[in-house]
């Protein structure tokens, strides 16, 4: 979206138009859905996604800046809201098997074509959700969210080197992740 | 810095060496080209499934990520035009409100200080003001000193309170008592009387005449009223009873067993003087 584009976007939504509420939504409900499912029980996500709106659609009126200002601000409301409903339910994102392993023939595919092609969003946010908590809050809020380290940095509450070391010790603790599920025996997993 | 960031051979083989050593090493700039997505063939051997991973999480978007459009959108606008959305106020309009705001401000004030000045309600300085202030058009307020009696208008001047409006029976007083103060001090100072004299000299001046401090005699002088205790009307211990109160009380006393006898007409028990009757009469 160009800055044009996003300007008009915003006096639409701000105005209360349907179409411009809409043209937002189909921009950022992917990424909030991932970047939830790093967080929340895949039967949560759905519920927290429509907090996180009906949160950013009540100051939204008050919000001035640009695209990736209005990205940064609804994802710090995005996590806010998330940290609110991991409190209440009392639980962190529940890992299942199922969720981050492949069919046995889908990762052999993958593994013998060097790639992981059928590795889905859902299955990549539950991986991305093995990590550390902080680990994988400041790489999903760089490569699903798309903020640069200083506006990660913010709404974590950290410095941007801080924020920096989180997201290489994450890719490292991917990479193993990665690894031990190529070599891991078939037998292991059933 | 990676083989491909146009690094020196000899960089390039170092990077070779320590990747062998420990294959997941990552340099700061490796890490940003990841998350910002790079090229799966451009990455570390060891990181090209990360960078499926992360390309995964970055792909366009499904359509059971899209789904329930509609109403999601419908709800959301419908639940922010209940919140109260107002335009985001301007600059102008901003100092608009604040400069309504302070002369409100500043009505209310003047009605206020007006209406308790024309009710006499404010504290002497202001009320002076105020009545200064309304008296130019024709306002007419109370002063000041309108309740304040013979007491003085002007502070620092109580030696002038003579000089107040005596209308009323305390301003007569006050004319009365004009110079009573040099009196006094002249009585208290005066050498020719001391002691019970002095007191009742200043007494009597301040008070016009009302004290009787000094009449009654001095205080630490002994009460000729008093019993004495070391000399007793009669001898002690006494048997009691009419004849002992009669000689104490110099033949004044009317009880005991006379009287009681008199009023009962003989038959009267009361009194020490039948008690030896009584029990002699006892069986």
């Amino acid at each position: 979206m160009s800055d044009r584009q996003f300007a008009d976007t915003l006096a639409g939504v701000q105005d209360g138009e349907e179409a411009a509420v809409s043209v937002l939504w189909r921009a950022l409900q992917p990424s909030l859905l991932r970047f939830l499912r790093t967080r929340h029980a895949p039967q949560d996500v759905d519920d927290v996604a429509s907090e996180v709106w009906l949160r950013v659609s009540r100051s939204w009126h008050r919000f001035h800046g640009d695209e990736l200002d209005f990205r940064a601000w609804f994802f710090s409301i995005a996590r806010s809201v998330s940290v609110d409903a991991y409190r209440r339910s009392g639980r962190r994102r529940e890992v299942l098997v199922d969720d981050i392993e492949p069919r046995i023939s889908e990762r052999r595919a993958a593994a013998e074509s060097g790639a992981l092609e059928s590795l889905g969003t859902a299955r990549a946010a539950a991986l991305l959700a093995t990590l550390p908590r902080e680990q994988g809050e400041a790489i999903a809020l760089r490569v699903i969210a798309g903020l640069d380290a200083e506006r990660v940095a913010a709404i974590m509450g950290k410095r941007p080197g801080t924020v920096r070391v989180l997201q290489h010790r994450g890719l490292r603790k991917l990479a193993e992740l990665l690894e031990r599920e190529r070599t891991r025996p078939e037998d292991v997993t059933r | 810095m990676t083989p491909s960031s146009g690094s020196s051979p000899e960089m390039d083989e170092t990077l070779r060496f320590l990747r062998m050593r420990d294959p997941l090493q990552l340099d700061d700039g490796t890490v940003d080209r990841l998350l910002d997505g790079m090229p799966v063939d451009d990455a570390p051997p060891s990181y090209r499934g990360v960078v499926e991973l992360l390309s995964t999480l970055k792909a366009a978007p499904s359509a059971a990520e899209l789904d329930g459009e509609r109403q999601a959108v419908t709800t959301i606008t419908s639940r922010s035009h209940e919140t109260a959305r107002p335009s985001p106020p301007s600059r102008r309009s901003s100092v608009k409100r604040r400069l309504q705001l302070t002369g409100a401000a500043i009505v209310g004030t003047a009605t206020l200080f007006v209406g308790l000045g024309a009710a006499g309600a404010l504290p002497g300085a202001a009320q002076g003001v105020a009545s200064d202030v309304l008296s130019t058009v024709g306002v007419s307020t109370p002063s000041p000193n309108s309740h304040a009696g013979v007491h003085p208008d002007t502070r620092g001047r109580s030696g002038d309170a003579s000089d107040a409006p005596s209308s009323d029976t305390a301003a007569t007083d006050a004319g009365a008592s004009s110079g009573q103060g040099a009196t006094i001090s002249g009585l208290a100072t005066d050498n020719s009387t001391t002691g019970i004299d002095k007191g009742a000299a200043v007494s009597s001046e301040a008070s016009n005449g009302r004290s009787q401090a000094g009449q009654h005699g001095d205080a630490t002088a002994p009460d000729t009223a008093t019993p004495d205790a070391a000399n007793p009307p009669v001898a002690t211990p006494n048997p009691g009873g009419t004849t002992t109160a009669d000689t104490a009380s110099g033949g004044s006393s009317d009880t005991g067993t006379n009287t009681a006898d008199t009023a009962s007409g003989g038959h009267a028990d009361a009194g020490s003087g039948n008690a030896s009757n009584g029990l002699a009469n006892r069986p």
